[in-house]
């Protein structure tokens, strides 16, 4: 309409000319929007709509280049990634160097990798082995700042000789880091550490003590361990709730030293410490070392 | 004008072609750039904005009119549902208009600073070029020929979009 009233004095094939060919109407072309514009839009997308719109154009894909990394990244952080090219490293090492967030990215992303591999299906990528040593370098920077998470996937790694030498000193040392932050699969890995003195001194007292606070918080095999020290002090009734709460949370082994020990148990003791388990709450995550449960102790 | 404010100021502006509008200030106050343009005093009886049509500047004007006579969110929590629902249905019929209008609107918005029409016709694009392929986007758009990737790019950019998401 706008440009039928616009061209009427034109002769009929240059408005042919002009209506039909919408290539030579330059004023109302979408690839000179301004990015952040393009960016407004792109808001409104999915992964699927975003990656459609790069291919649009050349100013399309400037603009939204840094919006497609970022739902990518969240699309993998989430776990939905099942493969991507072997470059994508690159993308990562651009963004490490503009955030912190990205190293941990970067390492749980080569972490994710080597545990794909090694789960042996649905793996496509990367085509070389998986990088681990890239991940390990990605989570000595992340775990020096301070994420609790990879400092105890860094443990891992070093006890575990992926993708570095093995280290039991160190690896003992970032586990008790991660566990002094809260992390309660650390906890469980401290005490097992104090109790062989692998890469720690060996002192049972400090493994008792972390094997209950990783209880408490809940995991579930520093519970059955927690049962059966609590019942070899003699200390029943306690013995007997944390190994039920083991067994729901699916510790075969917790089954039968319950059943063999509970009928030691007085049928009236028996009953209290199951609802003792089904009112236990965990341990809410957190930087104290000292647990709120000691009242409970007889 | 059918805004009955006591104090009435008017503001007028002027468009591409030379077409003058004259609306109440709180109208006109729905875009930042001319608030702030008041606010430092800079601004004269006439506000000339060169870049924008007359066309385009009657909807941008019957959009803030609309928009300056419903109640703000945040001015009680206590606006009925009704206004509420009103102002959506004005501004789906606001919106269907045809692309090249709503990329002026748009750029026009732009220039005056109006949040909230920005944000609409970035919603109506995005709805409209949704789950369409680049080739159908690049129609309903009217992308430049000039500006699309070259075969390389395009097959690079492919591979990198290639990877499986569940």
């Amino acid at each position: 309409m706008k440009n039928e009233g616009k061209f009427h004095h034109l002769s009929k094939t240059l408005k042919t000319l002009v209506l039909e060919n919408p290539k030579t109407d330059t004023k109302h072309d979408f690839s000179t929007l301004p990015h952040d514009i393009l960016n407004k839009i792109g808001s409104h997308f999915k992964l699927r709509d975003v990656q459609r719109a790069c291919l649009v154009c050349k100013s399309w894909r400037n603009g939204l280049w840094p919006l497609w990394e970022e739902k990518t990244l969240l699309r993998i952080r989430g776990g939905k990634c099942r493969w991507f090219p072997n470059d994508f490293t690159d993308v990562l090492y651009k963004k490490a160097s503009l955030y912190m967030h990205a190293l941990v990215d970067a390492g749980l992303v080569f972490w994710e990798i080597h545990k794909n591999n090694k789960d042996g299906d649905h793996t496509v990528v990367p085509a070389e082995p998986p990088n681990m040593k890239e991940a390990v370098k990605w989570l000595y920077q992340a775990s020096e700042a301070g994420y609790v998470r990879q400092q105890y996937q860094l443990a891992l790694c070093l006890q575990r000789a992926i993708g570095t030498n093995q280290n039991l000193k160190e690896a003992a040392s970032w586990y008790l880091r991660a566990a002094e932050s809260g992390n309660f699969h650390a906890m469980y890995e401290v005490a097992i550490c104090y109790s062989s003195g692998r890469g720690i001194t060996q002192d049972r007292k400090e493994s008792k003590k972390w094997l209950k606070l990783a209880a408490d918080h809940g995991h579930r095999k520093a519970q059955f361990g927690h049962g059966c020290n609590l019942l070899s002090e003699g200390l029943r009734l306690m013995g007997a709730m944390y190994l039920d709460m083991a067994e729901r949370g699916g510790v075969k082994a917790a089954t039968d030293v319950k059943t063999a020990m509970v009928l030691t148990l007085p049928p009236s003791s028996r009953e209290s410490a199951r609802i003792l388990a089904r009112s236990w709450h965990p341990t809410r995550p957190s930087r104290r070392l000292m647990h709120p449960f000691s009242a409970f102790w007889f | 004008m059918s805004t009955s404010s006591s104090s009435s100021k008017k503001i007028v502006l002027k468009s591409a072609d030379n077409e003058t509008f004259e609306i109440d200030e709180i109208v006109a106050l729905e875009s930042q750039a001319i608030k702030n343009m008041i606010e430092d005093e800079c601004a004269d009886n006439v506000i000339p904005l060169g870049n924008i049509d007359s066309k385009t500047l009657s909807k941008i004007i019957e959009y803030c009119k609309k928009h300056a006579e419903s109640p703000k969110k945040d001015d009680n929590a206590d606006i009925d549902e009704k206004a509420v629902e009103d102002l959506k249905s004005f501004d789906a019929e606001f919106a269907k208009v045809d692309m090249p209008l709503i990329q002026d609107i748009l750029m026009a918005a732009n220039f005056l600073n109006i949040d909230n029409l920005i944000g609409l016709m970035c919603r109506t694009i995005a709805d409209r070029i949704k789950g369409k392929t680049p080739e159908e986007i690049r129609k309903i758009l009217n992308i430049n020929k000039n500006d699309l990737l070259s075969p390389e790019q395009e097959a690079k950019a492919r591979e990198e979009n290639s990877w499986a998401f569940d």
